[in-house]
């Protein structure tokens, strides 16, 4: 299988290459507002030095949230665009699954690594995952919560926690109390990968199948907040 | 030549295959209806419904049309002006479509592609012309000539002339967007009921924003029951009084532009050129001035992708196409 990856939900912007087992290519930017013009080019530059032709593609995987709207709908669309055009499958993966995945190997059974992306305000996006003999299973929905909730939300951890993302440090004081073994990892050492996306991807294929690129959309987390505009007379 | 537009730069999510001049499916999904309640287009919401729409849109373009994508010569794209985030679906989605199929990819300007849909069907205008474009986010008169080149003699200085009919409406308590409703209202109508401010500026700019303003007052300085019962008794009138305003002021700019430039040929694109008073004048206007009017059909003035595409396909034959790393250009002019 050879599998397209694209990470846009936070500063960001990440492609990979997965070709059968492996992740063959990948590069990523770590700087805002530029995914808009540089995805497409880094999709060229990676799928080029992985010597792999739109043709050979089986599979395009896209990170799909919760992060950046705008990175998010960058994202989605040129996944649908590459997924359409190549006649390849259309995988979404979950965002904070892909970036609480990055850590897995470094955490022991039990252990419950916390991806936790900053959503302004008092607020973060959460998702947990947890290590398992097999391999790592979802320990918390992903969800947007104030940061004083984060305890009630994780629930027990028997091994030892791990935070990742820029998210974290406002989320530490929160998490580090007695009940719990807690390491905070800095998120521009630990950023989200587009290597990791392509790896769930692929699971998320062998598993469920594809997505349908036609009603596929980015998980937002947050509804729209628009409110009907009031009487010019009053 | 064969080229799929694409067109999302507001509220409306749109994809055309065009072929050699002729439109081979014109697909538009308006979101006007969700936006409604609002009185406007929530930008939020714009951009996650292009994200839902824009795959069925294309595909549907692409059935209709008969068409394989292989068989495709280039991807047209609105990448300005418009909504940030509704620009970015379609083009991120468009880049990555071209790139896949290995054809050109050629960012289009909306408002030349609105300037192009005098071309799609029946007599083109003869060349130099002079356009006028007016829409809910636009109103610009150019003038332009045998190589596409555009030449701007005026624009709004503040609200386009299709806005001016959206916040009118609200205050009237009709729908969003205002223009159909008031159009509708106002064929039953006095134009003479009420004399709305016209504003006439300098050159061939415009000038909108007043005309509002002085609706808003003669509403509001009356009680509640008052302007129920007038709005009740005399909305047909009131739709035809601010109708007759916004028409006279652009009309007036047009026949000046005539005089000013000896133009022989005109037209009138974007939305607001759906307005049948407007086309109805501009007809007039063409008989006494003795020049060629153009309008495009109606489905050609809404907002729509068959447009960009022969905007594309222009831009393709003088041999310009668009680097993969195009970006949107939300306050792009012409």
């Amino acid at each position: 299988m050879t599998l397209l990856a694209l990470e846009t939900a936070t500063a960001t912007c990440g492609v990979a290459v997965l070709n059968d087992d492996a992740v063959v290519a990948e590069a990523h930017l770590h700087r805002p507002r530029v995914h808009a013009e540089r995805l497409t080019p880094l999709i060229e530059d990676v799928l080029g030095h992985a010597d792999v032709s739109t043709e050979a593609l089986n599979a395009v995987a896209v990170s799909m949230g919760p992060g950046s709207y705008t990175g998010l709908r960058i994202g989605t669309s040129t996944a649908k665009g590459w997924a359409l055009s190549a006649d390849a499958a259309f995988v979404g993966v979950p965002t904070l699954e892909a970036y609480a995945a990055r850590v897995g190997p470094m955490a022991a059974p039990e252990d419950v690594v916390c991806a936790l992306l900053d959503a302004r305000r008092d607020e973060v996006y959460a998702g947990a995952l947890r290590r398992t003999t097999e391999g790592l299973a979802e320990h918390a929905p992903t969800t947007a919560l104030p940061v004083e909730t984060l305890p009630d939300w994780l629930g027990t951890v028997d091994g030892q926690l791990w935070l990742v993302g820029d998210g974290a440090p406002k989320s530490r004081d929160a998490l580090a109390d007695d009940a719990f073994s807690c390491v905070t990892l800095p998120a521009d050492a630990v950023s989200p990968s587009a290597g990791w996306v392509a790896r769930r991807g692929r699971q998320r294929l062998e598993a469920h199948g594809p997505d349908d690129a036609a009603t596929a959309e980015p998980l937002y987390v947050k509804d729209v907040h628009a409110t009907p505009a009031p009487s010019p007379f009053d | 030549m064969l080229v799929l537009g694409i067109e999302s730069s507001c509220d409306d999510t749109a994809a055309a295959v065009w072929e050699d001049g002729t439109v081979r499916a014109n697909v538009v999904s308006s979101q006007a209806d969700l936006h409604e309640e609002y009185g406007g287009v929530v930008p939020e919401l714009a951009s996650r419904n292009h994200q839902r729409l824009i795959v069925p849109v294309v595909q549907r373009a692409l059935t209709k049309a008969e068409v394989d994508v292989e068989g495709l010569d280039a991807v047209a794209v609105t990448y300005g002006p418009g909504l940030p985030g509704s620009l970015l679906v379609g083009l991120s989605f468009a880049k990555a479509f071209a790139r896949g199929l290995d054809v050109p990819l050629i960012g289009v300007n909306h408002l030349e592609g609105h300037v192009c849909s005098v071309d799609l069907e029946g007599p083109r205008p003869g060349r130099p012309f002079l356009c006028l474009v007016v829409s809910g986010g636009h109103t610009e008169l150019v003038r332009v000539d045998e190589n596409a080149q555009h030449e701007v003699l005026g624009r709004t200085r503040d609200d386009a002339a299709g806005e001016a009919f959206d916040k009118v409406a609200q205050l009237f308590g009709l729908g969003y967007p205002g223009g159909p409703d008031i159009d509708r209202h106002a064929e039953t109508g006095d134009p003479a009921f009420h004399d709305f401010p016209r504003s006439r500026l300098d050159g061939f700019d415009f000038s909108f924003s007043g005309l509002k303003t002085s609706v808003l007052y003669y509403l509001r300085d009356r009680s509640a029951a008052e302007r129920k019962r007038l709005l009740a008794d005399h909305l047909d009138d009131l739709c035809a009084a601010v109708q007759a305003a916004v028409v006279d002021v652009l009309v007036d700019a047009m026949r000046r532009a005539v005089e000013e430039t000896g133009g022989e040929h005109v037209a009138v694109v974007g939305g607001v050129a759906a307005n049948s008073s407007l086309r109805r004048r501009m007809g007039a206007l063409g008989r006494e001035a003795g020049v060629d009017v153009s309008v495009p059909a109606l489905t050609y003035c809404m907002d729509n992708a068959a447009m960009i595409a022969q905007a594309g396909a222009r831009r393709l034959a003088a041999g310009h196409t668009s680097p993969a790393a195009l970006d949107v250009h939300p306050n792009l002019q012409l």
